[in-house]
C-alpha cells in the first residue's frame, strides 16, 4: 500500500494543476483580505454615520476570515474538490489504474491509496491556503475583537481538527464517486449535486432555528440538523467555545457517514470492471 | 498437465447478454500463444479477465496453479506483465518517469535507474532516457513500445500483450517480435499475444487459441497447424472407390483422406508416378487440384467464414 501512496502522491504533485492549484490557493489567499480591506475603505469614504461602519468592523475579522475560506461553502473550498478530482482521476482517463491491477496490487489497497491521496491533497490544500488567508489578514485586521488568550488559542486548533474532520467526509465522498464514476466530470457533478443539496437543506433548517422552535424536540433536531451538515459547518470558528451537545451532533454523523461512503467506495470499487 | 495459465468455462456477459462462453484456454510455461479472433470476438475481455480487471459471471482462471477466488491470486499476478487493449502510461510524464512511476508502483528500490535505462534500450527508446518530451507527444508506436516497457519492468514470467503490434511500423513490428522472441528464448518468458493479423502471429506463435463470437473454436500448436496447412493434392474421379483403393497402395494411410468425389493426398507425393498408374488403372479422373491452404484459410474454414478447399 505504501507503494502505491507514495506514487499517488508522486503523480499528483507532479501534475501540472497541482501548480495551478498552488497559485490559485495563493491568489486567493492574499486577494480575500485585500478585497475586504478595500471595502471597507470604501465604505470608510461613503457611509454617513460611523455606527454601521462599527458594526462591519467588528464582524470584519481576521478569525471571521480564517473560518470564512477554511470551509467547503467558500471560494477555495468549491474549487479545490474540482482539482483533485480531475487529478485522481486521470488514473482512470489515462488507464493508469489497469498497470495497479495487473501487477498484483489489491483493490482495497488502490482504493485507500486513492482516499489517502485525497484526503493530504484537500487538508493540506484547504489548511494552508486558510492559514495564509489567516496571515495576510493578521496585517489589515485584529484577530477578533476581544485580546487573544490561550482559551482561543485552544478553540482555535479544536476548529482545525473539526474542520479537517469536514475534509475527511469530503474525501470520502468524493473518492466515493471517483471510483464509481471513473471519470472526473461525473464525479465532480455528483458530487456539487450532493454538496448543493446539503447546503440548501443547511439554509432552511438555519432559518428554522433562528426563531427558537417552542417544540423542544423540533429544535433539537433542527439544531442536530444544523450541526451535522457538513457543508455549513456552522459549529465550526462561529463561537468561542464548543459545547458538548453540539460536539456530539457534529462529530457523530461525520464519522458516521465518512465510514459509510468509504465502505461504499470499498464495495463499489472491488466489483466495478476497468476497462 | 499444469498450465501457467488455464481458463475454465470462463463466461462473461453485459447486460444479459454473453460476450464469453465456456473458455478454456492453456497456456504451459515458455509457450508463446498466440490468441486470434475477429474484432469483437471477445479477445481484450478474456485478458480483462485473466488480468483481474473484470469479474467473470461463470467459470475461473488459473494463474501459476492458483485460482482467482484465492487471495493467494495477487501474489501470482506480480509475475505477470501485461498491456491491456492499450499502454497505460502517465501522457503528462516523460517516459523515463513514467517507468520510474512503475517502478515505485511495483516498489522496486535498488537500481532504478539502471533497470529504466535497461528498459528504455531494450524497446529501442534509449534516447528517451535523458528527454523531457511528455508522452502526449509520442506516437502510437513509441507509446507502444513504452506500454511494453513497463510490461518488462517487473521482470515477468507471463507477459500478456494485446495487440501489441497495433501502431507500429514495419521496423517497429520487426523489433517487438525479435524482442518476444529473444525474451521466449533467453528468459524463457512465457507469452499471450492477442491479434487478429494472424500472418504476424504466424512469426512468433508456438501455440494458437482461435476464439469466434464469445468461444474457443480450436486450441492448436503450430506443428499441427502446420500440419493442416500443409500443401495437398485433390484428385476427382467417377470410379471413387478404384481411385481409393489405388492411391491407398501408394500414399501413407496418414496422408490420404477421402472426400466426397475421390482422395486428397498430403505430403510428398511423386505426382508423375500416382498419375500413371491412375491412368494404368483405366482410371478416368474428373478433375486434380492443388491446394496450399494459408493459415488464414485454416482460419476462416474454423469460424466459418471462408471456403477451406
Amino acid at each position: 500500500m505504501l507503494d502505491l501512496l507514495k506514487a499517488d502522491l508522486k503523480r499528483a504533485i507532479k501534475d501540472r494543476l497541482f501548480i495551478v492549484l498552488c497559485i490559485i490557493a495563493g491568489a486567493f489567499a492574499v486577494i480575500t483580505p485585500l478585497l475586504y480591506k478595500g471595502m471597507l475603505v470604501l465604505l470608510e469614504w461613503t457611509m454617513a454615520s460611523t455606527e454601521g461602519l462599527e458594526m462591519f468592523e467588528l464582524t470584519m475579522t481576521a478569525k471571521s476570515m480564517f473560518f470564512g475560506t477554511f470551509s467547503f461553502g467558500g471560494d477555495f473550498g468549491l474549487i479545490l474538490p474540482i482539482f483533485v478530482a480531475i487529478i485522481l482521476c486521470k488514473d482512470f482517463s489515462n488507464g493508469t489504474i489497469r498497470n495497479k491491477i495487473t501487477c498484483g496490487k489489491s483493490r482495497r489497497s488502490i482504493y485507500f491509496s486513492l482516499l489517502i491521496t485525497c484526503s493530504i491533497l484537500t487538508c493540506a490544500f484547504m489548511l494552508a491556503h486558510a492559514l495564509l488567508t489567516l496571515l495576510v489578514s493578521l496585517i489589515f485586521f485584529e484577530y477578533q475583537s476581544t485580546p487573544f488568550s490561550w482559551g482561543d488559542f485552544g478553540y482555535l486548533m479544536a476548529s482545525i481538527g473539526l474542520q479537517l474532520l469536514c475534509c475527511l467526509f469530503v474525501c470520502a465522498l468524493l473518492t466515493f464517486f471517483i471510483v464509481f464514476m471513473k471519470n472526473a466530470g461525473l464525479a465532480i457533478v455528483m458530487y456539487f449535486v450532493v454538496s448543493f443539496l446539503m447546503t440548501i437543506v443547511g439554509s432552511i433548517t438555519q432559518t428554522m432555528v433562528m426563531p427558537v422552535p417552542p417544540d423542544e424536540i423540533a429544535y433539537n433536531v433542527l439544531e442536530f440538523f444544523n450541526a451535522a451538515n457538513v457543508f455549513m459547518s456552522s459549529i465550526i470558528g462561529s463561537g468561542t467555545t464548543y459545547q458538548l451537545k453540539e460536539l456530539l451532533y457534529f462529530l457523530l454523523p461525520t464519522v458516521a457517514f465518512t465510514a459509510i461512503f468509504v465502505t461504499l467506495g470499498l464495495v463499489a470499487f472491488r466489483k466495478k470492471d476497468l476497462k | 498437465m499444469s498450465y501457467l495459465l488455464e481458463t475454465v468455462s470462463l463466461s462473461k456477459h453485459y447486460k444479459k447478454q454473453w460476450v464469453l462462453k465456456d473458455v478454456n484456454m492453456h497456456v504451459a510455461k515458455g509457450d508463446i500463444y498466440g490468441f486470434v479472433g475477429e474484432n469483437g470476438s471477445g479477445k481484450t475481455t478474456v485478458i480483462r479477465l485473466v488480468t483481474g480487471l473484470i469479474a467473470a459471471n461463470e467459470g475461473h482462471v488459473s494463474l501459476f496453479g492458483v485460482r482467482d477466488d484465492d487471495p493467494k491470486i495477487l501474489e501470482s499476478r506480480k509475475k505477470v506483465g501485461a498491456i491491456v487493449e492499450s499502454p497505460s502510461i502517465y501522457l503528462n510524464m516523460s517516459a523515463a518517469d513514467n517507468l520510474r512511476m512503475q517502478c515505485t508502483i511495483l516498489g522496486i528500490k535498488q537500481n532504478v535507474e539502471e533497470k529504466v535505462k535497461n528498459v528504455l534500450s531494450e524497446v529501442g527508446l534509449l534516447e528517451q532516457y535523458e528527454s523531457k518530451k511528455n508522452v502526449a507527444n509520442f506516437s502510437l508506436g513509441m507509446r507502444q513500445r513504452l506500454g511494453i516497457g513497463m510490461a518488462l519492468l517487473g521482470e515477468p514470467e507471463f507477459i500478456i500483450l494485446d495487440e501489441p503490434m497495433n501502431g507500429l511500423d514495419p521496423a517497429g513490428i520487426v523489433e517487438i517480435r525479435e524482442l518476444i522472441l529473444r525474451l521466449n528464448g533467453e528468459k524463457q518468458i512465457t507469452f499471450l499475444i492477442s491479434s487478429h493479423i494472424l500472418s504476424e502471429l504466424a512469426l512468433v506463435a508456438t501455440k494458437y487459441g482461435i476464439i469466434s463470437k464469445g468461444k474457443i473454436v480450436k486450441e492448436i500448436t503450430t506443428d499441427e497447424l502446420r500440419r493442416e496447412c500443409r500443401p495437398s493434392v485433390i484428385i476427382n474421379a467417377k470410379d471413387k472407390e478404384a481411385l481409393r483403393a489405388l492411391v491407398g497402395e501408394v500414399v501413407p494411410l496418414e496422408d490420404c483422406f477421402m472426400t466426397a468425389h475421390g482422395v486428397r493426398v498430403y505430403g510428398e507425393v511423386n505426382l508423375n508416378e500416382l498419375f500413371s498408374r491412375i491412368i494404368n488403372a483405366g482410371i478416368l479422373m474428373e478433375s486434380v487440384y492443388c491446394n496450399k491452404p494459408s493459415i488464414e484459410d485454416y482460419y476462416l474454414s474454423l469460424i466459418g467464414g471462408g471456403n477451406h478447399a
